[in-house]
């Protein structure tokens, strides 16, 4: 399954069927669609890029796969589906945006054609910010459809992830997505994919494998701890909503991080980082039980 | 005067790239010429905002590239052609100059549009809009950034080598699409002498980051007069010779008494100007 996914995959990167769909459908006298209202730079820029990314069959396929595989089962799924499933299955999504943007945001870095624009380096950084949000805030929708969209027994009620808790998947898909941003500026593609998802990696599973005091300072953080017998759980102690609090600060560095990698103002970026390291420490504090 | 500089200088290490270089450039096409290494592309990096100058003062379409807000202003105003395109081998041609358009705020979509059916249609890549950038020959790479550079129709064109690649019959639209647009300012570098005896109105020779001539086309011919040539086979005094079609020796130096002078061409005079170091890069 996994090979033939990748194969697909491949094959679709290489042969890009869409784009021969697209003359035929120019050479055939149908205009592209397209609104007639502006927008501002970067979302302008991040929707030229989300069009393009999201019409790729790569990605309605390996969308279609997701779906198949981690959407579709949830409405069938127990308590424990939702706990583990959104907050695993969905929190890993990061792991493979984060693989994605390492591998093709490093595209402007240097490029005179884009320094050469109104916008500089910096806009095409900031339209990557703006297009992980709206993943983000997508991905939340979708998980709070499936959180929401079906009856939980009342007896598993307290163990459900509330709203903020939701939020956990989303806050490393866009942490994800920044981490790998954030390699695409400082290196090469086919090195900053690898190492960027090697340090979430150790960072997610060196560090959350045993619950201790630390663990509400990693990203993942699973809501219920299952013993021997899964009918007996218990829930883990510390504040998800500033857990959250402080992977959204971690999300802020990060965002400022990748935009210090371009050319330009400065100092309100570093004004602005020192403020959000200053609330992601508190927010972290706060999160320990 | 669209783009004025004067006394810029620019060091890489230990290359000085610029050595307090001056000059103005008005309306109309002036080329840029001189060997590898002159200072050319620096020059052109400068004005076009993507490089700042270590020393001296730079004005393009009358603002400072120095100040943040104005070097925005400029950008606004100007379309830029590289040395290197650099475009995105995973886009469709189509894809990156709505990319560039995009950046260079063309925001509302149907006009955006137009605007890049407009340049694709100006550079004759209308036919390859869905080829990959990684499938382009080198010149059709040389037309897209070309396309991209005319997004806006900016006030004033710095384009690096832009007819690099070009076949005979794209060269000869490159032309046309260049003269047919008086208004424009457009600053380019080439190594091709007949492009600048065939386009520009004002002609600047550059050379170890000095400006060497400045003059029309015909004026810099005319400098060469009384020393270009020929004969049967190279003579003494000859500094450059080579052998034309004709099977005459075409030389270039101080021609002995009685020689048969001919009237020399652009490329002479260039020739006569960077003497030997110009050996080496240019075609002759």
């Amino acid at each position: 399954m996994e090979i033939s996914v990748l194969v697909l995959g491949v094959l679709f990167e290489k042969l890009r069927p869409d784009l021969a769909v697209r003359r035929w459908w120019a050479r055939h006298g149908f205009a592209a669609p397209g609104g007639g209202h502006a927008v501002p730079g970067p979302v302008a820029l991040a929707g030229v890029d989300a069009r393009r990314l999201l019409l790729r069959p790569t990605t309605l396929f390996v969308g279609y796969v997701l779906w198949r595989t981690l959407v579709k089962p949830l409405p069938r799924s127990t308590y424990d589906g939702v706990n583990s499933t959104i907050g695993f299955a969905w929190a890993f999504l990061g792991l493979v945006v984060l693989v994605v943007v390492a591998s093709i945001a490093g595209r402007d870095r240097g490029e005179e054609i884009v320094a050469a624009t109104p916008g500089g380096e910096r806009a095409p950084v900031s339209s990557w910010v703006v297009l992980l949000v709206g993943a983000a805030v997508l991905e939340y929708g979708i998980v709070a459809l499936h959180r929401y969209g079906h009856e939980v027994p009342l007896s598993y009620a307290a163990l459900m992830p509330n709203a903020w808790e939701l939020a956990q998947p989303s806050l490393m898909l866009l942490g994800g997505g920044l981490l790998g941003l954030i390699g695409a500026r400082l290196l090469p593609g086919w090195v900053a994919a690898p190492l960027a998802a090697l340090v979430s990696l150790v960072w997610i599973g060196v560090l959350s494998g045993v619950f201790t005091v630390t663990t509400m300072l990693t990203p993942v953080v699973e809501w219920v701890q299952y013993h021997e017998n899964s009918a007996v759980v218990t829930i883990e102690p510390g504040s998800f909503g500033w857990h959250n609090a402080y992977l959204l600060g971690l999300c802020g560095l990060g965002a400022v991080a990748a935009l210090l990698t371009t050319p330009g103002r400065r100092r309100p970026l570093l004004a602005a980082g020192a403020l959000l390291l200053a609330g992601t420490v508190v927010a972290g504090a706060l999160a320990l039980p | 005067m669209s783009v004025q500089v004067h006394g810029v200088r620019k060091r890489f290490g230990r290359t000085t790239a610029l050595d307090g270089l001056s000059l103005d450039v008005g309306g109309g096409v002036t080329g840029l010429l001189g060997p590898n290494g002159a200072g050319k592309t620096t020059l052109l990096r400068i004005v076009a905002t993507v490089l700042a100058a270590d020393s001296g003062t730079v004005s393009v379409l009358g603002r400072d590239p120095g100040d943040a807000r104005q070097r925005a202003e400029i950008r606004r105003r100007l379309g830029y052609l590289p040395q290197d395109v650099g475009a995105y081998n995973g886009f469709s041609v189509r894809e990156f100059v709505d990319y560039i358009a995009v950046l260079k705020e063309h925001r509302e979509r149907r006009a955006r549009r137009a605007e890049v059916e407009r340049v694709l249609e100006l550079v004759d890549l209308t036919d390859q809009a869905y080829t990959r950038v990684k499938s382009l020959s080198g010149g059709m790479r040389r037309r897209l950034g070309l396309a991209t550079a005319y997004l806006g129709d900016p006030e004033l064109l710095v384009l690096d080598e832009p007819a690099v690649g070009l076949d005979p019959q794209q060269r000869l639209r490159f032309r046309e699409l260049v003269s047919n647009d008086p208004a424009r300012t457009i600053l380019l570098s080439t190594h091709q002498t007949d492009d600048v005896a065939a386009l520009c109105r004002d002609v600047i020779v550059v050379n170890e980051g000095r400006v060497l001539f400045r003059g029309s086309p015909a004026e810099l011919a005319a400098s060469a007069r009384g020393r270009v040539w020929r004969s049967d086979a190279r003579e003494p005094g000859a500094e450059l010779a080579w052998v034309a079609g004709d099977g005459t020796t075409r030389m270039i130096g101080d021609p002995p008494p009685g020689a048969d002078l001919v009237e020399p061409t652009v490329e002479d005079a260039y020739l006569v100007l960077v003497g030997a170091t110009a050996l080496q890069p240019v075609e002759v």
